[in-house]
């Protein structure tokens, strides 16, 4: 069961394919507020690789991944 | 250039008037199809701002030949059906509520069903520093600009940084930008400036290219040609002064040579419309290519914000399926609530490897590319050099 998070955003990017989810959460934590959790679903594999390498890379912080049925939805702190 | 025919304008009011915006590849293809298979069914107009259509597969080419870039360029009136009306205009708005469309002269027309055609637009200005510091390939006064600036970095004979990237996404031909790095890596090569310098690449997203299958077989290259791979490189800012681009994700990377493709946006006068969305890219099922608020709207092409390669070969499949589709549709086959989902995200692109090979790929939205594609080559390279032809006298006509 995962917690409860005080979500800013929720991006539906599960329509989309790769690099789209990421895409939108770039777009979305760019113009986002600092210290805000945005959150993105995909049901792109490789999504599961590249967010929560990229949200290492740009310095924010992985809240949590947490897996639904057929997608899995990211929450990223925006930390800078 | 030879100047426009304006063919003259059906009044025939029983018909129901088809619309086409924009006289590029997927407008033309619409046009042409319609044209052949619908005149007795339908008026059709083609509305483009400019009087030819244009060829840019050629473009990277063009960057390190001294070729002019006359023979990308058709008049419309040459490679248009003659059952179709050609209007040359430039779109300044569309009532979506009322179904007509004004042009920049201040006359407008009407339509009963809109194919929406028109184009990716350059916003130069979303990139502080990209108008001072950046090179580009992506249309004629962008290629003259950076065949001097390549001259002059050859003429200075001491190598450097180049850089290759793109400023945002999505964007127009994905494996532009790849072409742009191999070919440049074979020219360094033959002006004997390869050793002196140091080709980067920037990229968006976490590989080379977004089709992890392929991204393989183009990330081995980059690593046998010496070229630097940077990832998750997110375009900033580009600080023209110190001559340093910045990432979002806060990479500096310092050029002598820095070329980028363009931020590229929906046209202006589909901002802010209900049928766009915050890019100006319209909203459209991804295998009917129609809008799912406004039936009688499709759109295709880079106009569209679909999940797969803005490219002329994905245009010209998504034309063939809207064609289609609006052909049924006026000749009382289907009705508008129930098109076909004829189009299944297939995409083909030659990929330049260097300036005398090349791969090719083709893939739809579940397949990734063929293995056989991957093979860089000599005879992928002389289909695309050839293709040109196929293009003006074949895809255009929707017959191929």
């Amino acid at each position: 069961m995962s917690q409860d998070y005080i979500v800013e955003t929720v991006i539906d990017a599960r329509n989309s394919f790769c690099p789209g989810p990421l895409m939108e959460l770039i777009k979305t934590i760019k113009r986002g507020e600092l210290g805000k959790i945005y959150e993105v679903w995909s049901k792109d594999a490789g999504s599961i690789r590249d967010i929560p390498k990229w949200v290492e890379k740009a310095q924010h912080q992985m809240v949590d991944i947490i897996k639904e049925n057929g997608h899995t939805r990211f929450l990223v702190k925006k930390m800078r | 250039m030879n100047s426009m025919e304006i063919r003259t304008m059906s009044t025939n009011k029983t018909k129901p008037h088809v619309v086409i915006l924009g006289g590029g590849t997927g407008g033309v293809i619409v046009a042409n199809l319609l044209g052949r298979k619908a005149k007795k069914f339908a008026d059709v107009t083609l509305v483009s701002k400019q009087e030819n259509v244009f060829y840019e597969a050629d473009l990277p080419y063009r960057i390190f030949d001294k070729n002019s870039l006359e023979s990308q360029y058709k008049p419309l009136h040459k490679v248009v059906n003659k059952n179709v009306v050609i209007h040359k205009e430039e779109v300044v708005a569309l009532d979506i509520e009322n179904k007509s469309v004004s042009f920049k002269s201040g006359s407008n027309i009407s339509y009963d069903y809109l194919v929406i055609a028109t184009g990716a637009f350059y916003d130069y200005d979303s990139v502080p520093g990209f108008k001072e510091g950046a090179h580009h390939y992506y249309n004629e006064e962008g290629i003259q600009e950076l065949r001097k600036a390549l001259d002059e970095f050859v003429k200075k004979g001491t190598g450097g940084n180049i850089v290759i990237g793109i400023a945002d996404l999505p964007f127009k031909c994905p494996v532009a930008p790849l072409e742009g790095v191999f070919m440049m890596e074979h020219f360094l090569r033959r002006k004997n400036l390869r050793k002196a310098t140091n080709l980067h690449y920037l990229s968006p997203i976490g590989g080379a290219f977004s089709i992890d299958q392929a991204n393989i077989h183009i990330e081995k290259k980059f690593s046998k040609k010496g070229i630097n791979l940077h990832t998750f490189f997110n375009t900033e800012t580009i600080h023209f002064d110190r001559k340093v681009v910045e990432s979002l994700e806060g990479d500096e990377i310092e050029y002598d040579l820095l070329i980028m493709v363009p931020p590229h946006k929906g046209q202006p006068f589909l901002q802010g419309t209900p049928i766009a969305d915050e890019s100006g890219w319209v909203k459209v099922n991804t295998k009917t290519l129609q809008n799912e608020d406004y039936p009688n709207i499709f759109a295709l092409g880079d106009t569209a914000n679909l999940p797969v390669s803005k490219a002329g070969s994905s245009a010209h499949y998504q034309a063939v399926a809207t064609a289609h589709n609006i052909i049924d549709i006026v000749k009382g086959k289907i009705d508008i609530s129930k098109v076909k989902e004829r189009y299944n995200g297939h995409a083909t692109c030659l990929v330049m490897t260097s300036l005398t090979s090349a791969m090719f790929f083709d893939f739809n939205y579940t397949r990734p590319p063929f293995g056989l594609g991957y093979i860089s080559n000599r005879l992928f390279y002389y289909v695309k050099k050839y293709q040109r032809f196929l293009y003006f006298y074949g895809f255009l006509s929707g017959r191929v």
